[in-house]
């Protein structure tokens, strides 16, 4: 989760992995819109989330995008999680 | 003669070790020969609840008589569940006689939503139902117009100060009208999407009559007993108390059960799948053509061998996926999908193949043991199609390609996951619930772990009444499949990213392929690792060339395997000697009721 320190880090690198995975320009997403506007359905939703968690480093849970259903909630939610993360991060070095 | 399991048949809640006697052999004991028409779920009364489409409500009084209701019910609750392999094992002594029967009976393991994650006082209510006031229930997750798309559904919980209004109708429901308790999902939040549907369980003597109605039988291919009717709901006020789990958790809970109730279906398969071969190896016995008898034309005895190979492997893809629950549940989204694609279609296209054997008797409803076959085989084909379909479960593997080429299982443990899944002679750990996850974090191990068995069976000495032409076949296919395996982990690790329902025809070929692998790896596995309870050609291993052979051909496009074409006479021989003794077509030769 270097180089991931604020809420804004996290939103432009979830537009950005969001844009590469759902094949959609990057201007073309909304940070506001639900996934579900993408063709993003509940499992696709929940494969997205291990591809972040593998990105990220650490476990989320399978419902995140379910939880936090636009890119900014879960930019915000995953930012609450970063010092946790970080720390995770620290002892597993 | 209600609920009856007594002490002395070492099944005691009380006890959590194996049972002295597995119910599958209490219930094979308790019901006999289905040839013989005074039987409960003889194929007589197969017959005539089929013919007559009536509902087999005695037959399903005397299976609760009989006690075997007590096995969907956990030992804490009162009643005698202890491991999904030994329910698996019940279900296919109740399926190989009759399937609209065991079909509408297992609806009871739709209550596993309540174990899961009911409260307590739902599960003491739902205990109660099912072991004192013979309680069963259905599913009202489908409707008309949605069919497996739930989310999409237009029934609607409305929350209020006096609990939910409820309006909409679900169809079609197997059980729907002749059941006491309902599990309904609903949108309670038309915004919140995966987080807009809740799961509630009712209890219909609860409800106002005035507000739900049932929709009428509807006539189907096969099951034709069965109670696939509706059920409508029009401002039916439903208790608070009825909801599962927390608001907005109902898909969550319903892909979780589906997770459960999904492998278990494999057993109906196999129920179906040991009588479909049963009564033509009885046809192909007795019937003379040519001067020969049937049994004996080569093209006839390879399909029965085929047939057999067949069901040795869907019994160790199943006994291994039920055992999974316990072991590695975290890993079931994978052996559950794999599981319910793999064994219905495998068994269905197994009966296909059995009907040029059976002719025109195979076409007949009263011929050759009260017309058995052409019963079991449109009964049986609902299976690939209900509690998702062959094509939900392709696709709940396909999105999980990139996730499981990534193998993020340590490889540390994997003897000793292995030797809990698959060494069939091992007790299984109490199934915890909460480990069950939408997406597996942590692989296969049947593939990821698949290297531990090759070692195994490379260094096995001969024993057991192995042959060692057999041995040297066997390790030469253990090892093309560890080359398949990892021929096949390169391309799921490179599967891209699809969203929707909009993946390409080909990853589905791959989720086939994977079922495949995992299957091949199954018999393998169970193989190397099980040594007591197993019949003597199983544990000789002369059946595994030529279950590598026919998933080689089947799944993996190769036709002609390396390690050369062992002879299936010996296969058919071993057909007669267990039907001659009265044992079903298994790992285990289970004794049959006489």
């Amino acid at each position: 989760m270097n180089g991931l320190q604020t809420e804004q880090a996290l939103r432009e690198w979830l537009m950005e992995h969001l844009s590469k995975a759902l094949k959609t320009e990057r201007g073309r997403l909304d940070a506001d819109a639900p996934f579900a506007r993408y063709g993003l359905n509940s499992l696709d939703a929940v494969t997205l989330v291990m591809d972040l968690e593998n990105e990220l480093g650490i476990d989320l849970p399978p419902t995140l995008l379910w939880d936090q259903p636009t890119i900014n909630k879960c930019a915000a939610h995953l930012a609450t999680l970063r010092t946790e993360a970080a720390v995770q991060l620290d002892a597993r070095r | 003669m209600k609920a009856i399991l007594p002490d002395s048949s070492g099944l005691s809640p009380s006890n959590t070790s194996a049972p002295s006697v597995p119910p599958a052999e209490l219930a094979e004991a308790r019901l006999g020969d289905p040839l013989n028409p005074n039987r409960t779920m003889s194929f007589a009364y197969a017959r005539h609840i089929d013919e007559s489409e009536s509902f087999p409500s005695d037959a399903i009084h005397a299976l609760y008589d009989h006690g075997f209701h007590r096995y969907f019910v956990p030992t804490e609750l009162g009643g005698s569940f202890r491991s999904f392999a030994e329910l698996g094992e019940l279900i296919r002594v109740l399926s190989r006689r009759d399937l609209t029967c065991a079909v509408a009976f297992s609806t009871l393991f739709w209550s596993f939503l309540t174990w899961m994650e009911g409260s307590d006082e739902q599960k003491s209510f739902l205990a109660d139902f099912i072991l004192r006031q013979e309680g069963a229930m259905c599913l009202a997750y489908s409707e008309k117009d949605h069919g497996s798309d739930l989310l999409a559904g237009d029934t609607v919980a409305k929350s209020g100060p006096d609990g939910f209004r409820v309006s909409g109708e679900k169809w079609p429901i197997n059980r729907a009208t002749i059941s006491g308790v309902c599990y309904l999902l609903a949108t309670t939040n038309a915004s919140a999407g995966p987080r807009g549907l809740s799961l509630f369980m009712l209890d219909k003597s609860r409800l106002d009559k005035a507000h739900f109605s049932n929709l009428p039988k509807a006539p189907t291919h096969g099951l034709r007993g069965s109670d696939v009717s509706g059920i409508r709901f029009h401002d039916c006020l439903i208790p608070a108390d009825a909801i599962v789990g927390r608001t907005g958790m109902g898909l969550e809970i319903a892909l979780k059960g589906f997770q459960v109730t999904r492998a278990l279906c494999a057993a109906f398969s196999l129920g179906a799948g040991d009588t479909a071969l049963r009564t033509t190896l009885h046809f192909a016995s007795n019937r003379k053509l040519y001067h020969e008898r049937v049994v004996d034309i080569p093209h006839c005895a390879a399909t029965l061998s085929d047939a057999f190979i067949d069901l040795l492997i869907c019994d160790c893809v199943t006994a291994s996926g039920l055992r999974a629950f316990h072991a590695v549940p975290e890993q079931m989204s994978v052996w559950s999908a794999a599981v319910k694609y793999f064994v219905p279609t495998a068994i269905e296209s197994m009966m296909q193949r059995l009907s040029v054997v059976m002719g025109a008797r195979g076409y007949m409803r009263d011929e050759h043991e009260c017309g058995t076959f052409q019963r079991v085989l449109r009964d049986a084909s609902i299976v690939s199609i209900f509690d998702g379909s062959t094509v939900v479960n392709l696709h709940a593997l396909v999105l999980q390609f990139r996730q499981l080429a990534r193998r993020r299982s340590g490889h540390a443990d994997h003897e000793s996951k292995l030797g809990r899944i698959f060494n069939l002679d091992a007790s299984v750990e109490a199934f915890d619930p909460g480990r069950l996850s939408l997406a597996s974090r942590h692989g296969n191990e049947a593939l990821d772990g698949f290297g531990s068995t090759l070692r195994v069976i490379k260094s096995r000495e001969l024993a057991h009444g192995v042959r060692e032409q057999d041995l040297e076949r066997i390790v030469a296919f253990a090892e093309q499949l560890a080359l398949e395996i990892e021929k096949h982990q390169l391309q799921f690790a490179s599967a891209e990213f699809e969203t929707g329902h909009l993946q390409p025809a080909k990853a589905f070929e791959t989720a086939r392929k994977y079922c495949g692998l995992h299957a091949a790896a199954s018999c393998l596995h169970t193989w190397a690792r099980t040594d007591r309870h197993v019949s003597s050609f199983f544990s000789s291993g002369r059946w595994l060339p030529l279950a590598g052979e026919r998933i080689f051909r089947n799944y993996l496009g190769r036709p002609e395997p390396e390690w050369g074409n062992p002879s299936s006479l010996e296969a058919v021989e071993e057909l007669k000697r267990l039907d001659q003794e009265g044992r079903m077509f298994s790992i285990a030769g289970l004794r049959l009721g006489s």
